[in-house]
């Protein structure tokens, strides 16, 4: 955060007539904001506490149920578990692929090459970026049919002899998910982490270099330490991300085989939108934010003993 | 092909309103209605179009509105209903399947007709001397009557008569069994390269929907849930068996694929690569606007009950309906003679379900499956109504859930169906 | 390991070829990996695109194709007769103009008064919007749903527009940015009597171009992709959007052919590249300074 910057001394009643009309103004600039912000957050996230407290489906009138809700998620919902640990597992697999391959194809593209290939680099890997999930999950649908799929076909050439049922089983499933992902998004991670090499100068090379560093002792004693601030702002939104995967396994599977991969914001459309029990859709809900913000205040309370600062 | 069938409705119903309107239009009856109808294709905008403007020769005053909700199957169009209403949408009338009345009339939402069909018990005699009991009764719930049946489907088994030539085989009986049907399968499947993995399939279960397959569970003597819909019955050793008996047909006789929703089972069926596959009469407008018409039906094989499935749909009013008289008139109106006649299609409209009128059945011998009369004539035999319980999606759901595992072949039928027991007690209750 | 130890030995038993080919070899090998990524990148969409303008039943087939066979536009036809696809890309086009312009106008005020004015509150007020972005839209699905329903804007447009009329993250984005403008081109504005909006309007913002296009590629793809917004605030077919509208192809009992759905596929993603190769330059130029930035 900006330090604000020092008031004069003595303050002027000039002085003060503009520090109010300034003040005035700022209201009018952030009014906007700030009135969105109140009906469609903050809003809604108080109603949800109202309504967790409630047994409602939305077409006859809500019953007060006091903590059934809470009971049900703490002790009562023999689903709740799996359903954390597959969308947590998901999302560690997600994010540490999705960080890796980034950081990988990041440094193979930062070097020397012609400039038109480096374009057409970057802009076929970071194209199904702007892709929408779900055009994305259709498509790979397809690709990964086990009997028709080219994913299998080109597998099978590979000796790959064993028909792979992607979308169908509880092994393989997940990872058609993370591949889906990884396809989708690694682009946008190999351009943040390309930001972030194109910010190291190079004389910290030039001057490993002349003292005989190898280029691995260089990427692990000079780029992942510069890398760190980047590698932090990667993982604090991957993190938020990943644990809201829904379009991909939505279409991909439906949730399934069981509950394989269903992925928590999926079982909150599916207790609200699917089974119209409000309340514990919106108990659910909070659960999921109360367990981001702790993860975000434990990411950025570590942060400081690995991240690295220039 | 599809803007002729339009204009062929349109106009016919042109030459609907030279001949009828000026006898029979009914001035009295106007307004607004408000008409849920499950769909999101152009195709299906324009076929209730063509119902809407057959109604209006009759009602010129009545304003149909039509709102299509998209759906994956009934329970998905179900709820995309209820979030309609729950939005605040404030229908009339609600073109609805078994699964959903009583999930609607436990709610409330749904009006009966009790008090209606008494005042119009004349006019509508003729209708219930043509249905089958069995489809009017489908719609009482509690002794009260919520709609008339429309259209229907039940299961029958679909066979590619090209790939039973192929394998030299003739048609299987009406009174074959289980036992005879896996031998067909078996017969009908093809792995030429002996790799393990067939290239055709004697028989496909499907997309995995709970409908397609419970008629091995009826015909076991069983059901998933009580005669009362008020209990679930999974872990019942007869539905056990059937339900293992499918899983068998995937990863032990290794006749059919595993369930998925990827699998385009109508264009597999017509290329051959499904031998057979279960489905009551919503594939054959499919097959015939594919011109493919190498196929015929039999009715679900017997364990030894030969009982199948069926489900029927009608037009539900709403209890908050403004309009009830307009609505009332809607339902009236579909289970006349002419909508009723669309549902066995023509040349260039092959609609694809089977009227609720046993006499418009009849005219189902114009198209392919040659064996039609197993449509409207199974209903002579062993016929169990599709287990609908108030909770129907939520049953669905987690039915199909296991079963899931079950095709996954990473759950015993077992522990599936005992956990899934466990989930259903609170869903299935009365 | 052993395997490792063992290349170690076995190139370390030729020196000549150690002295030369590696050293070529290593120059080509990370193109190697990256041409063989981009491949695997691009596949899919080609594959899509050989289903769309292919024959129907050419499309799903082993071995895979990788052009269109007969090619012709009969997908394309069928995907307009199975569902009003022109409505869908109307109304996501329209919804999508409407978010960006209104985030641009948003973000900007509020990151403009974040960035150069003060007030009381300040902080905390950008300390609460900063931390909204954990907040992850999907938990307030549920009361917004509500909220939408009192309002009388469930199945509008609106009830997709209204909310993301706002952005803490384009707050944020642009503010950062905001501030690496040099004060001191304000203060000879200021001087010569310019308000605080002239100084915005004439001055910032014409700074800001790179930012603001980024903030609205980025808005305008995101929201021509939202799905599940959609999917639960819209119910009726003629107000749906392309993606939602895009999984409706896929029939009832999830039957579906491929050869429609790729074309929509191929609908719906080819307006979103057009504007992502005419502006990739701004886009990858940012989300390069963004990276660095944090």
């Amino acid at each position: 955060m900006q330090a604000a910057p020092s008031a004069p001394s003595a303050p002027s009643v000039t002085y003060n007539v503009l520090k109010r009309r300034e003040a005035m103004i700022a209201y009018l600039f952030i009014a906007p904001t700030l009135v969105g912000f109140l009906l469609f957050v903050v809003g809604p996230m108080i109603i949800g506490i109202g309504i967790s407290f409630f047994k409602w489906n939305l077409l006859t009138p809500p019953v007060f149920v006091g903590l059934d809700n809470y009971t049900r998620l703490f002790s009562g919902d023999p689903r709740l578990g799996t359903i954390y640990s597959t969308t947590v597992r998901l999302a560690i697999q997600v994010i540490i692929c999705n960080i890796g391959f980034g950081l990988f194809f990041a440094v193979l593209l930062d070097r020397k090459m012609p400039n038109f290939l480096r374009n057409f680099f970057r802009l076929s890997y970071f194209f199904p970026f702007v892709v929408s999930g779900a055009a994305v999950a259709i498509i790979w649908t397809f690709l990964f049919n086990k009997d028709l799929g080219p994913l299998n076909y080109y597998l099978g050439l590979l000796g790959v002899n064993e028909r792979i049922n992607w979308l169908l089983s509880s092994d393989w499933s997940p990872i058609a998910i993370i591949i889906t992902d990884v396809w989708k998004n690694v682009g946008f991670y190999i351009l943040v982490f390309l930001g972030g090499l194109q910010g190291i100068s190079r004389d910290f090379y030039e001057a490993a270099e002349v003292d005989g560093a190898t280029g691995w002792q260089q990427f692990r004693s000079i780029t992942v330490p510069l890398l760190t601030p980047t590698i932090l702002f990667l993982l604090v939104i991957s993190v938020i991300g990943a644990l809201q995967i829904f379009d991909q396994p939505n279409i991909l599977t439906g949730g399934g085989p069981g509950d394989a991969t269903r992925t928590i914001v999926m079982y909150i459309y599916e207790q609200g939108f699917k089974f119209f029990d409000m309340g514990y859709a919106s108990t659910l809900a909070l659960s999921l934010f109360v367990i981001i913000l702790i993860l975000t205040v434990i990411q950025f309370r570590l942060s400081r003993s690995w991240v690295f600062y220039q | 092909m599809f803007m002729k069938r339009i204009t062929l409705l349109a106009f016919l119903a042109a030459v609907l309103l030279l001949v009828i309107a000026p006898l029979n239009a009914q001035d009295d009856i106007s307004g607004e209605v408000k008409f849920i109808y499950w769909g999101s294709t152009v195709e299906q905008a324009a076929q209730w179009q063509t119902f809407v403007d057959l109604f209006n020769v009759e009602y010129p005053n009545v304003n149909v509105t039509l709102i299509g909700v998209p759906g994956d199957n009934w329970s998905g169009y179900l709820n995309g209903t209820a979030t309609l209403i729950a939005g605040g949408e404030q229908p009339d009338l609600i073109w609805v399947a078994t699964e959903g009345v009583r999930f609607l009339a436990g709610l409330g939402l749904l009006r009966p007709f009790d008090d209606l069909i008494e005042r119009d018990a004349e006019e509508l005699q003729e209708f219930f001397d043509d249905v089958e009991p069995a489809l009017l009764d489908s719609f009482v719930v509690d002794g009260q009557t919520y709609m008339f049946p429309y259209s229907w489907n039940n299961m029958v088994v679909h066979i590619n008569t090209a790939r039973l030539a192929e394998a030299g085989l003739e048609m299987p009986p009406s009174d074959w069994t289980r036992d005879e049907f896996l031998d067909y399968a078996k017969a009908l499947t093809v792995d030429a390269d002996g790799d393990g993995t067939p290239e055709k399939y004697g028989f496909s279960i499907g997309y995995g929907g709970m409908f397609t397959m419970l008629p091995f569970v009826l015909a076991n003597g069983t059901n998933v849930v009580s005669d009362d819909f008020c209990s679930p019955n999974v872990t019942d050793p007869k539905v056990i068996e059937a339900l293992q008996f499918l899983h068998d047909l995937v990863y032990v006789h290794k006749v059919s694929p595993a369930p998925s929703n990827t699998m385009d089972v109508f264009e597999a069926f017509r290329n051959g690569d499904v031998a057979m596959f279960g489905a009551g009469r919503w594939p054959v407008g499919n097959m015939i606007a594919n011109d493919f018409t190498d196929f015929d039906i039999q009715l679900w094989p017997g364990n030894p009950d030969q009982t199948t499935i069926f489900g029927v749909d009608g037009f539900g009013i709403f209890t908050t309906s403004q309009n009830p008289e307009a609505a009332w008139a809607w339902a009236k109106f579909m289970t006349g003679q002419i909508p009723q006649e669309t549902l066995v299609g023509g040349p260039e409209n092959p609609l694809s379900n089977i009227p609720a009128r046993r006499s418009t059945a009849e005219m189902l011998s114009q198209f392919p499956p040659a064996n039609y009369g197993m449509f409207y004539g199974s209903l002579q035999g062993n016929m169990v109504l599709v287990p609908s319980p108030a909770r129907f999606n939520e049953m669905e759901s987690i039915f199909v859930r296991y079963a899931g595992l079950i095709f996954a072949d990473e759950m015993s039928v077992e522990d599936a169906m005992a956990a899934a027991e466990l989930e259903l007690d609170s869903v299935v209750s009365c | 390991m052993s395997t490792l130890a063992e290349q170690r030995t076995t190139t370390l038993e030729t020196p000549i070829q150690r002295a030369r080919k590696p050293f070529q070899f290593r120059r080509v090998l990370p193109l190697l990996i990256l041409g063989f990524g981009s491949l695997l990148m691009i596949a899919p969409f080609v594959w899509i695109i050989q289903a769309a303008f292919g024959e129907t039943s050419k499309a799903f087939v082993i071995p895979p194709l990788w052009f269109p066979v007969n090619p012709s536009l009969d997908n394309f036809i069928s995907a307009f007769e199975q569902v009003p696809f022109q409505l869908f890309t109307w109304n996501t086009l329209k919804i999508a103009t409407i978010v960006t312009i209104g985030q641009l106008i948003t973000c900007s005020l509020a990151a403009y008064a974040f960035a150069r004015l003060q007030f009381r509150g300040k902080n905390i007020v950008f300390f609460l919007l900063l931390s909204s972005l954990m907040i992850p839209s999907q938990v307030t699905l549920v009361p917004t749903f509500i909220i939408m329903r009192q309002l009388g804007l469930y199945n509008t447009h609106a009830s997709l527009i209204l909310p993301a009329l706002i952005s803490p993250f384009g707050v944020f984005l642009l503010r950062q940015y905001f501030l690496t403008i040099p004060a001191e081109l304000e203060d000879a504005a200021r001087v010569d009597g310019a308000s605080v909006f002239t100084i915005y309007l004439r001055i910032i913002l014409p700074l800001s171009g790179p930012v603001l296009t980024t903030l609205a590629i980025l808005t305008f793809v995101a929201q021509w992709n939202s799905y599940i917004g959609p999917l639960i605030y819209i119910n009726k077919i003629e107000l749906q959007v392309i993606t939602v509208g895009l999984t409706l192809m896929r029939g009832r009992f999830g039957a579906g052919a491929l050869g429609p759905i790729a074309a929509g596929i191929f609908m719906a993603v080819v307006p979103v590249l057009i504007v992502f190769l005419l502006l990739q330059r701004y886009i990858i130029k940012s989300i390069v300074t963004t990276g660095i930035k944090t």
